[in-house]
């Protein structure tokens, strides 16, 4: 990130800070949208996230530091968009049916259904981290600045949130095995080829 | 359950996640781009927008009786431009300027719990104040342990630790300690709920006693705790704010506080605002909560400021229209607070400060029983230990909350606990063996 740009923006360079939004912009989104799970929730964040930035800039203390300082506005209005609307929470948001689910592919189908149930329990926070760590795949260490915790909190939340989605997704799993045995029907008598 | 795969692929469960969010992020109608109309909409309300500029003019403030940061230090002034002189003037702006803009505005009403502080010295020597950061390790299991089962968890009481070892940067405050806990478990939540500790710190040149409450956080699992402190022997007349936080572990913490001359400041009262007396009644352990969140602060009334040899008092800020944001409704409101604070010369916000207030919304309130805070010089933020009591739907439950106050200067995050009843009495220390 070019801070001469950012030095301009804190100065009021609207331009500059034009050219701030469209680098970080769509990075800010995906993880407002990753960390809600719905659309109207991810604009609403991004779209304040980036005001509250415009407004905030000249506190920002260190122009290098940019881009973390962005990422924590974008959390502090994740949360905030999230508390608005309980939907993200446990509710499941209807995945839009592409051509890549509507495939053959029903098994890999299964998996991001199941995935996206267990990624639905995590609270906020544990979502945050496991976004920013295996989607931008970013370090903890740098996690730990964006977020301004520990690097082992960052670490904590991160084994945590994995060991949550794990149990999560393994009770799916039962649920799905009892769910088909209960409704298979038995299974026909073969017919004899010949006959 | 370290290397959770996927049964059929044995692909780590880390990479499957990873899979999926690129792909949910690539479905979208734009892709990994801004979409359009949220980048036409910002830009187009950037005119109307204007920006906030810093409280805080750092330049001209007269903290040049000898303590000046590094960062602060003025340049040389262009020749035929007179430097800036201090005058009384100046000194009444920048009291007035301090009690306007710095400050948590955050909550707490006169303190009813029992939190050892020291006798007010007779000077107060300003380079005594100083941050510290480092580490701590609990080296003994708890001994002497009593238990008393209840429907709703246990009472733990007088679990004895001979030794815990504090390695900080600051060698006044290093040293080994030894400690004892009253404890409530909730049944259904972490190994521990909320905690009461009396403990002693010793090292070669004194020791620091006093008290601390601390709390396990249900969803991260680890333990916080926050102890104030008065020194003995060469700390006579100073007193300390010792923060930890667990690893998962719950053995090694980081340690971070201040080492500060006197005692807190008196703790003020907000008017017409009554401490819920104390809860007796039935015990839900369902109502034990972690929370997390921020505060906004938004300054308001200044309060009376003196201008000092050591620093600046200022008693009396009140701010009205703080916004306190966590994932608890409960606990989520308006907070009223009134503040006092200490700043010790070596820079305007680094000091000590209590206060009193009540969060509000539409189901009840809580008010504050104890609140202090201080501004760490090593780390910048300010740092706060609440306990409250809820009234209106929230009567019987307690909440303690820890905020601090991001690097970015923007928010304070809060992080605590929402329990039922009340915090377990302060035990009493046994004599050193």
């Amino acid at each position: 990130m070019d801070s001469s740009l950012v030095v301009r923006a804190q100065q009021g360079d609207r331009g500059a800070f034009t050219d701030l939004v469209d680098a970080i912009g769509g990075r800010l989104h995906a993880i407002a949208y990753s960390v809600l799970r719905d659309r109207e929730l991810a604009r609403d964040a991004t779209q304040q996230a980036l005001l509250s930035a415009w407004q905030e800039l000249p506190r920002l203390r260190d122009p290098d530091r940019f881009e973390a300082w962005t990422c924590r506005i974008l959390v502090n209005h994740c949360r905030r968009e999230g508390r608005k609307a309980s939907r993200w929470l446990p509710a499941m948001v209807e995945r839009p049916e592409t051509e890549t689910a509507m495939a053959d592919d029903t098994a890999t189908v299964i998996d991001r259904d199941r995935i996206e149930r267990a990624f639905r329990q995590l609270n906020l926070d544990q979502r945050l981290v496991v976004v920013l760590n295996y989607y931008l795949d970013l370090p903890p260490a740098i996690i730990a600045d964006h977020l301004d915790i520990p690097v082992g909190t960052v670490h904590s939340r991160i084994h945590r949130a994995l060991h949550l989605m794990h149990a999560a997704i393994d009770a799916d799993e039962r649920e799905a095995v009892a769910a088909t045995s209960e409704t298979t029907p038995p299974a026909p008598v073969r017919q004899e080829a010949t006959r | 359950m370290n290397h959770v795969t996927d049964p059929r692929t044995d692909r780590p469960l880390g990479r499957l996640v990873h899979d999926w969010l690129e792909s949910s992020v690539q479905e979208l109608p734009d892709g990994e781009e801004l979409p359009s109309a949220i980048r036409t909409d910002v830009l187009s309300r950037l005119p109307g927008t204007p920006q906030r500029r810093r409280w805080w003019p750092f330049r001209w403030l007269p903290f040049g009786y000898g303590a000046t940061r590094s960062t602060d230090r003025e340049e040389p002034h262009p020749e035929g431009r007179p430097r800036p002189m201090f005058n009384a003037a100046r000194a009444a702006v920048a009291v007035t300027v301090i009690a306007l803009v710095s400050g948590l505005a955050y909550v707490a009403v006169p303190t009813v719990e029992r939190i050892v502080t020291p006798a007010s010295p007779a000077t107060i020597d300003p380079t005594d104040f100083a941050g510290f950061s480092g580490k701590a390790r609990v080296t003994s299991t708890a001994i002497g342990t009593e238990a008393i089962r209840h429907e709703w968890g246990n009472d733990v009481r007088g679990a004895y630790f001979p030794s815990l070892i504090l390695e900080v940067d600051d060698p006044r405050l290093s040293g080994t300690s030894r400690s004892v806990h009253n404890g409530v478990r909730f049944t259904g939540g972490p190994t521990y709920g909320v905690r009461t500790i009396t403990t002693e710190f010793t090292n070669d040149g004194g020791s620091w006693e006093g008290t601390g409450v601390a709390y396990q956080d249900p969803n991260e699992g680890i333990m916080r705790y926050e102890f104030l402190l008065a020194g003995h022997g060469d700390y006579e007349g100073l007193s300390a704010i010792l923060s930890l936080t667990s690893d998962s572990n719950l053995l090694d913490h980081q340690a971070m506080g201040v080492i500060f001359p006197g005692e807190l400041p008196p703790y003020p009262v907000l008017e017409d605002v009554e401490i819920p007396a104390a809860w007796t009644g039935g015990i839900d352990p369902a109502d034990y909560a972690g929370v997390s969140g921020t505060m906004k602060v938004v300054p308001g009334e200044t309060g009376e400021g003196t201008y000092l040899e050591w620093g600046q008092q200022v008693r009396g800020n009140h701010y009205r229209d703080i916004t306190m944001e966590v994932d608890d409704p409960r606990l989520s409101g308006t907070l009223e607070s009134l503040i006092n604070f200490d700043h010790f010369l070596g820079g305007p916000q680094w000091g000590v400060r209590t206060t009193a207030g009540q969060i509000v919304n539409d189901d009840g309130t809580w008010v504050t029983t104890l609140s202090f805070g201080y501004q760490n010089p090593a780390t910048t933020g300010m740092h706060y230990v609440t306990v409250y009591r809820g009234t209106g739907d929230y009567e019987g439950l307690s909440a303690l909350t820890i905020a601090s106050e991001d690097s970015f200067g923007l928010w304070f995050d809060i992080d605590g606990v929402i329990f039922p009843g009340e915090l377990p009495p302060y035990p009493e220390l046994p004599p050193a063996q």
